[in-house]
């Protein structure tokens, strides 16, 4: 039980500065490694492989996505919650629900899952699934932030979780868009 | 081990509301009705979460440090209390 609630709801525990800090450490080393092996994330729900872009592309990837999430998530807080939501929880739980963004990066630093010429579909397969199971991981990791920060109860915290998830899925990759255009 | 004081009817789930009082001293026993004051009418784990907030000064942070949790899940913890006092409040007077 406490194992579980450690790896998806860690914020029973943790929230406000603490978390705040531990994912902004999180977003700095996933963006370090992603630059080091060429793993862009776009958005929460999309990956690519590119490692011809600057460093400073590989920190917007993960740090927009994440303060748009976080943004949405306070409205959504600020609308439907019954409780004083404070600002700090969500950023910092949000950052922190961040953490499983790490693995892919950290997978492709083995050297079969580096290059993706003729031949090897296993290994990109194998790749979408372990992206699959981290999505997953980031998207129950997030959804409990959003609880926990923002005590909204029943039906309504599915809606706006799904609602303000999606909105920040749309705004970041068309901001994605824009920031890579130029 | 103590007795713990049981606040619903175990048949229907209704609110369970006192009918005798005792001196444990001389044995002087009042009959009646009476209600249960609204504090007691929690489960035991709110109504110590209600003490111990109260010897925290009222302070979540206090409460967070002492508890071992979050800030935000001590603030819910605390925001159900209240909502489930609002409730009761709400049918009482209906």
């Amino acid at each position: 039980m406490m194992k579980n609630q450690i790896l998806f709801n860690p914020f029973i525990y943790i929230a406000g500065y603490a978390s705040l800090g531990i994912g902004i450490g999180i977003i700095l080393f996933t963006s370090f490694i992603a630059w080091m092996t060429g793993t862009h994330q776009v958005g929460l729900l999309q990956f690519r492989l590119a490692s011809d872009t600057k460093w400073i592309y590989f920190l917007i990837d993960h740090s927009l996505n994440w303060i748009i999430i976080c943004l949405f998530l306070f409205l959504s807080g600020l609308f439907f919650s019954p409780s004083r939501i404070r600002f700090i929880d969500i950023a910092g739980t949000s950052a922190m629900s961040r953490v499983p963004m790490l693995i892919l990066p950290l997978v492709r630093l083995i050297p079969a899952f580096r290059s993706f010429q003729a031949g090897y579909t296993l290994n990109l397969l194998v790749l979408f699934i372990v992206y699959g199971v981290i999505v997953i991981w980031s998207i129950t990791l997030l959804y409990n932030a959003f609880k926990v920060s923002c005590n909204i109860t029943g039906q309504k915290r599915v809606f706006t979780f799904i609602g303000a998830l999606l909105s920040a899925e749309i705004i970041t990759q068309i901001l994605l868009y824009f920031i890579y255009k130029h | 081990m103590k007795n713990k004081l049981p606040v619903g009817c175990p048949s229907c789930q209704n609110q369970l509301i006192v009918k005798s009082l005792i001196c444990e001293k001389c044995g002087t026993e009042v009959n009646g009705l009476f209600e249960l004051p609204e504090l007691a009418r929690l489960d035991i784990n709110e109504q110590l979460f209600i003490l111990d907030f109260v010897k925290a000064s009222g302070s979540l942070k206090i409460m967070a440090q002492k508890l071992k949790l979050s800030y935000p899940t001590v603030r819910n913890m605390l925001d159900g209390i209240i909502y489930k006092l609002k409730e009761s409040d709400t049918a009482k007077t209906e």
